[in-house]
Protein backbone atom coordinates (compact mmCIF):
# COMPACT_ATOMS: atom_id res chain seq x y z
CA UNK A 1 0.00 0.00 0.00
CA UNK A 2 1.43 3.68 -1.39
CA UNK A 3 0.33 6.37 1.29
CA UNK A 4 -1.10 9.05 -0.12
CA UNK A 5 1.47 11.55 0.87
CA UNK A 6 3.75 9.77 -1.87
CA UNK A 7 4.62 12.30 -4.89
CA UNK A 8 4.02 11.46 -8.47
CA UNK A 9 7.81 11.95 -8.85
CA UNK A 10 8.51 9.61 -6.25
CA UNK A 11 6.22 6.77 -7.38
CA UNK A 12 7.92 7.19 -10.59
CA UNK A 13 11.45 6.71 -9.30
CA UNK A 14 10.33 3.22 -7.23
CA UNK A 15 8.95 2.32 -10.82
CA UNK A 16 12.16 2.46 -12.07
CA UNK A 17 13.62 0.68 -9.05
CA UNK A 18 10.85 -2.54 -10.54
CA UNK A 19 7.91 -1.22 -7.58
CA UNK A 20 5.04 -2.59 -9.24
CA UNK A 21 2.86 -1.50 -6.31
CA UNK A 22 4.00 2.06 -7.42
CA UNK A 23 3.08 1.32 -11.30
CA UNK A 24 -0.48 0.49 -9.86
CA UNK A 25 -0.88 3.60 -7.68
CA UNK A 26 0.30 6.15 -10.90
CA UNK A 27 -2.33 3.68 -12.63
CA UNK A 28 -4.98 4.57 -10.38
CA UNK A 29 -4.00 8.15 -10.24
CA UNK A 30 -3.35 8.73 -13.83
CA UNK A 31 -6.40 6.33 -15.16
CA UNK A 32 -8.99 9.15 -16.05
CA UNK A 33 -6.56 11.70 -17.23
CA UNK A 34 -4.55 9.37 -19.86
CA UNK A 35 -7.94 8.11 -20.49
CA UNK A 36 -9.90 11.14 -21.45
CA UNK A 37 -6.53 12.12 -23.56
CA UNK A 38 -6.63 9.46 -25.33
CA UNK A 39 -10.99 9.27 -25.93
CA UNK A 40 -10.53 13.01 -27.17
CA UNK A 41 -8.04 12.34 -29.36
CA UNK A 42 -8.73 9.19 -30.72
CA UNK A 43 -12.58 9.47 -30.83
CA UNK A 44 -12.46 5.78 -29.67
CA UNK A 45 -12.81 3.95 -26.54
CA UNK A 46 -11.09 1.06 -27.81
CA UNK A 47 -7.93 2.23 -29.38
CA UNK A 48 -7.92 4.67 -26.08
CA UNK A 49 -7.59 1.54 -23.96
CA UNK A 50 -4.86 0.15 -26.11
CA UNK A 51 -3.42 3.69 -25.46
CA UNK A 52 -3.28 3.90 -22.05
CA UNK A 53 -1.79 0.32 -22.05
CA UNK A 54 0.98 1.74 -24.03
CA UNK A 55 1.22 5.10 -21.98
CA UNK A 56 1.61 2.56 -19.11
CA UNK A 57 4.27 0.46 -20.44
CA UNK A 58 6.32 3.40 -22.10
CA UNK A 59 6.44 4.49 -18.00
CA UNK A 60 7.55 1.51 -16.80
CA UNK A 61 10.55 1.30 -19.12
CA UNK A 62 11.24 4.97 -19.44
CA UNK A 63 11.01 5.41 -15.82
CA UNK A 64 14.54 5.24 -15.32
CA UNK A 65 15.66 8.23 -17.28
CA UNK A 66 12.71 10.57 -15.43
CA UNK A 67 14.15 13.39 -13.98
CA UNK A 68 12.14 15.45 -11.48
CA UNK A 69 13.91 18.61 -12.44
CA UNK A 70 12.87 18.79 -15.48
CA UNK A 71 10.00 17.88 -15.50
CA UNK A 72 6.58 16.74 -13.10
CA UNK A 73 5.46 13.42 -13.51
CA UNK A 74 1.94 14.47 -14.52
CA UNK A 75 3.67 16.68 -17.45
CA UNK A 76 5.92 13.58 -18.25
CA UNK A 77 3.01 11.06 -18.46
CA UNK A 78 0.83 13.75 -20.88
CA UNK A 79 3.53 13.92 -22.79
CA UNK A 80 3.90 9.69 -22.80
CA UNK A 81 -0.07 9.34 -23.56
CA UNK A 82 -0.15 12.00 -26.10
CA UNK A 83 2.83 11.00 -28.25
CA UNK A 84 0.88 7.31 -28.21
CA UNK A 85 -1.95 8.26 -28.96
CA UNK A 86 -1.35 10.64 -32.10
CA UNK A 87 0.34 7.73 -33.40
CA UNK A 88 -2.51 5.60 -32.42
CA UNK A 89 -4.52 7.70 -34.76
CA UNK A 90 -2.15 7.68 -37.81
CA UNK A 91 -1.81 3.78 -37.89
CA UNK A 92 -4.87 4.32 -38.95
CA UNK A 93 -4.48 6.59 -41.40
CA UNK A 94 -1.08 6.04 -42.73
CA UNK A 95 0.32 8.36 -44.18
CA UNK A 96 3.86 8.23 -43.68
CA UNK A 97 6.11 5.65 -42.24
CA UNK A 98 5.29 5.40 -38.15
CA UNK A 99 7.88 5.27 -35.68
CA UNK A 100 8.52 1.82 -33.75
CA UNK A 101 5.32 1.87 -32.03
CA UNK A 102 7.66 0.05 -28.85
CA UNK A 103 9.65 2.96 -28.30
CA UNK A 104 9.29 5.30 -25.66
CA UNK A 105 8.31 9.19 -25.84
CA UNK A 106 11.59 10.62 -27.35
CA UNK A 107 12.98 12.62 -24.13
CA UNK A 108 12.60 15.83 -26.50
CA UNK A 109 9.21 15.43 -26.42
CA UNK A 110 8.75 16.30 -22.82
CA UNK A 111 9.41 19.85 -22.60
CA UNK A 112 10.50 21.23 -19.16
CA UNK A 113 7.88 22.71 -16.54
CA UNK A 114 9.11 26.23 -17.36
CA UNK A 115 6.15 27.32 -14.98
CA UNK A 116 4.91 24.01 -13.46
CA UNK A 117 2.46 26.44 -11.26
CA UNK A 118 0.72 27.16 -14.14
CA UNK A 119 0.03 23.88 -14.83
CA UNK A 120 -1.19 23.25 -11.96
CA UNK A 121 -2.82 25.87 -10.47
CA UNK A 122 -4.80 26.71 -13.66
CA UNK A 123 -7.68 24.93 -14.41
CA UNK A 124 -8.88 23.97 -17.96
CA UNK A 125 -11.89 27.32 -18.03
CA UNK A 126 -8.26 29.59 -17.88
CA UNK A 127 -6.81 27.34 -20.49
CA UNK A 128 -9.96 27.44 -22.64
CA UNK A 129 -10.15 31.47 -22.56
CA UNK A 130 -6.46 31.94 -23.64
CA UNK A 131 -7.44 29.71 -26.48
CA UNK A 132 -10.69 31.15 -27.58
CA UNK A 133 -8.23 34.44 -27.00
CA UNK A 134 -6.41 33.25 -29.91
CA UNK A 135 -7.27 34.43 -33.93
CA UNK A 136 -9.95 31.65 -35.15
CA UNK A 137 -7.49 30.18 -37.79
CA UNK A 138 -4.05 29.90 -34.77
CA UNK A 139 -6.32 28.07 -32.68
CA UNK A 140 -7.68 25.81 -35.48
CA UNK A 141 -3.99 24.93 -36.02
CA UNK A 142 -2.97 23.98 -32.47
CA UNK A 143 -6.16 21.59 -32.44
CA UNK A 144 -6.07 20.11 -35.23
CA UNK A 145 -2.19 19.47 -34.56
CA UNK A 146 -2.99 18.87 -30.46
CA UNK A 147 -6.01 16.91 -30.09
CA UNK A 148 -6.73 15.22 -33.98
CA UNK A 149 -2.90 14.41 -34.14
CA UNK A 150 -2.24 15.69 -37.64
CA UNK A 151 0.89 16.76 -39.00
CA UNK A 152 2.32 19.82 -40.26
CA UNK A 153 1.32 18.57 -44.25
CA UNK A 154 -2.32 16.89 -43.28
CA UNK A 155 -3.23 20.81 -41.35
CA UNK A 156 -2.01 22.52 -44.75
CA UNK A 157 -4.10 20.25 -46.63
CA UNK A 158 -7.23 20.72 -44.10
CA UNK A 159 -7.14 24.32 -43.62
CA UNK A 160 -5.60 24.67 -47.86
CA UNK A 161 -2.85 27.15 -46.81
CA UNK A 162 0.93 26.46 -47.81
CA UNK A 163 3.25 24.48 -45.29
CA UNK A 164 4.90 28.35 -43.84
CA UNK A 165 2.09 29.29 -42.91
CA UNK A 166 1.08 26.26 -40.99
CA UNK A 167 3.95 26.61 -39.31
CA UNK A 168 3.81 30.17 -38.75
CA UNK A 169 0.49 29.55 -37.58
CA UNK A 170 1.40 27.16 -34.66
CA UNK A 171 4.30 29.51 -33.76
CA UNK A 172 2.11 32.34 -32.89
CA UNK A 173 -0.65 30.27 -31.18
CA UNK A 174 2.36 28.82 -28.77
CA UNK A 175 3.51 31.83 -28.57
CA UNK A 176 0.18 33.68 -27.73
CA UNK A 177 -1.38 31.02 -25.14
CA UNK A 178 2.46 31.44 -23.44
CA UNK A 179 1.56 35.04 -23.11
CA UNK A 180 -2.05 34.72 -21.75
CA UNK A 181 -1.30 31.60 -19.30
CA UNK A 182 1.49 33.84 -17.73
CA UNK A 183 -0.76 36.42 -17.61
CA UNK A 184 -3.82 34.62 -15.78
CA UNK A 185 -0.84 32.96 -13.79
CA UNK A 186 0.07 36.15 -12.18
CA UNK A 187 -3.28 37.26 -11.97
CA UNK A 188 -4.01 34.11 -9.86
CA UNK A 189 -0.56 34.68 -7.70
CA UNK A 190 -2.18 38.04 -6.81
CA UNK A 191 -5.56 36.93 -5.79
CA UNK A 192 -5.05 35.47 -2.19
CA UNK B 1 17.04 20.41 -47.80
CA UNK B 2 15.59 17.00 -47.91
CA UNK B 3 13.42 15.93 -44.92
CA UNK B 4 16.30 13.72 -43.46
CA UNK B 5 19.40 15.73 -43.89
CA UNK B 6 21.00 17.57 -40.55
CA UNK B 7 19.05 20.47 -40.01
CA UNK B 8 21.19 23.65 -38.97
CA UNK B 9 20.07 25.63 -35.96
CA UNK B 10 18.01 28.25 -37.56
CA UNK B 11 16.17 25.79 -39.80
CA UNK B 12 15.46 23.42 -36.45
CA UNK B 13 14.64 26.16 -34.42
CA UNK B 14 12.27 27.09 -36.86
CA UNK B 15 10.58 23.98 -36.97
CA UNK B 16 10.33 24.22 -32.60
CA UNK B 17 6.54 24.74 -32.24
CA UNK B 18 5.47 21.65 -34.82
CA UNK B 19 7.88 19.68 -33.29
CA UNK B 20 6.57 20.22 -29.69
CA UNK B 21 3.67 19.49 -30.71
CA UNK B 22 4.74 16.48 -32.76
CA UNK B 23 3.11 17.63 -35.83
CA UNK B 24 6.56 17.12 -37.52
CA UNK B 25 6.42 14.02 -40.36
CA UNK B 26 8.40 11.24 -38.80
CA UNK B 27 11.81 11.65 -40.81
CA UNK B 28 11.59 15.38 -40.30
CA UNK B 29 10.88 14.75 -36.07
CA UNK B 30 13.90 12.67 -36.10
CA UNK B 31 15.81 15.36 -37.96
CA UNK B 32 15.04 17.54 -35.10
CA UNK B 33 15.82 15.19 -32.65
CA UNK B 34 19.66 14.52 -34.56
CA UNK B 35 19.89 18.35 -34.01
CA UNK B 36 19.48 18.83 -30.37
CA UNK B 37 21.34 15.82 -29.46
CA UNK B 38 24.33 17.13 -31.55
CA UNK B 39 23.83 21.04 -31.57
CA UNK B 40 25.79 23.01 -28.21
CA UNK B 41 23.87 25.90 -28.57
CA UNK B 42 20.86 26.75 -26.18
CA UNK B 43 17.31 25.64 -27.64
CA UNK B 44 14.66 27.95 -25.29
CA UNK B 45 12.47 28.22 -27.97
CA UNK B 46 12.37 24.74 -27.59
CA UNK B 47 11.18 24.73 -23.66
CA UNK B 48 9.69 27.88 -24.47
CA UNK B 49 6.66 27.01 -26.71
CA UNK B 50 6.61 23.50 -25.12
CA UNK B 51 6.15 24.78 -21.73
CA UNK B 52 2.67 25.66 -23.34
CA UNK B 53 1.37 21.53 -23.64
CA UNK B 54 1.17 20.67 -20.39
CA UNK B 55 -1.57 22.93 -20.36
CA UNK B 56 -3.07 22.21 -23.17
CA UNK B 57 -3.91 18.57 -21.59
CA UNK B 58 -6.44 20.60 -18.96
CA UNK B 59 -8.44 20.72 -22.13
CA UNK B 60 -9.25 16.97 -22.18
CA UNK B 61 -12.12 15.81 -19.88
CA UNK B 62 -10.95 13.22 -17.60
CA UNK B 63 -12.88 10.03 -18.54
CA UNK B 64 -12.79 7.00 -16.29
CA UNK B 65 -11.04 4.13 -17.52
CA UNK B 66 -13.18 0.45 -18.05
CA UNK B 67 -12.46 -1.18 -14.64
CA UNK B 68 -11.25 -4.27 -16.20
CA UNK B 69 -8.32 -2.21 -18.05
CA UNK B 70 -6.33 -1.17 -14.61
CA UNK B 71 -5.78 -5.57 -14.72
CA UNK B 72 -5.08 -5.49 -18.25
CA UNK B 73 -2.45 -2.73 -18.53
CA UNK B 74 -0.29 -4.00 -15.13
CA UNK B 75 -0.05 -7.44 -16.57
CA UNK B 76 1.01 -6.28 -19.92
CA UNK B 77 3.68 -3.87 -18.18
CA UNK B 78 4.76 -7.10 -16.05
CA UNK B 79 4.75 -9.19 -19.19
CA UNK B 80 6.72 -6.71 -21.41
CA UNK B 81 9.33 -6.55 -17.89
CA UNK B 82 9.67 -10.29 -18.04
CA UNK B 83 10.69 -9.72 -22.13
CA UNK B 84 13.01 -7.59 -21.00
CA UNK B 85 14.68 -8.43 -17.51
CA UNK B 86 17.63 -5.85 -17.91
CA UNK B 87 14.37 -3.66 -17.55
CA UNK B 88 13.76 -4.43 -13.25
Amino acid sequence: MVGVEVTDEVLVERVAGGDQDALAELYDRFQALTFGMAVRITGDRTVAQDVVQETFIGLWRASGRFSADRATARTWIVAICHHRAVDAVRRRRPVAPLPDPELPAPQQLVTPDVWPEVSRGLDAEVVRRALAGLPESQREAIELAYFSGLTQHEIAERTQVPLGTVKGRVRLALVGLRRALSAASEGAAETP
Amino acid sequence: MTESSLLDHSEATELAGLFVLDALEPSLQAAVERHLAACPDAHLEFDELGSVLPTLALLAEPVEAPPLLRTRVIEAVLADARRDPSRR
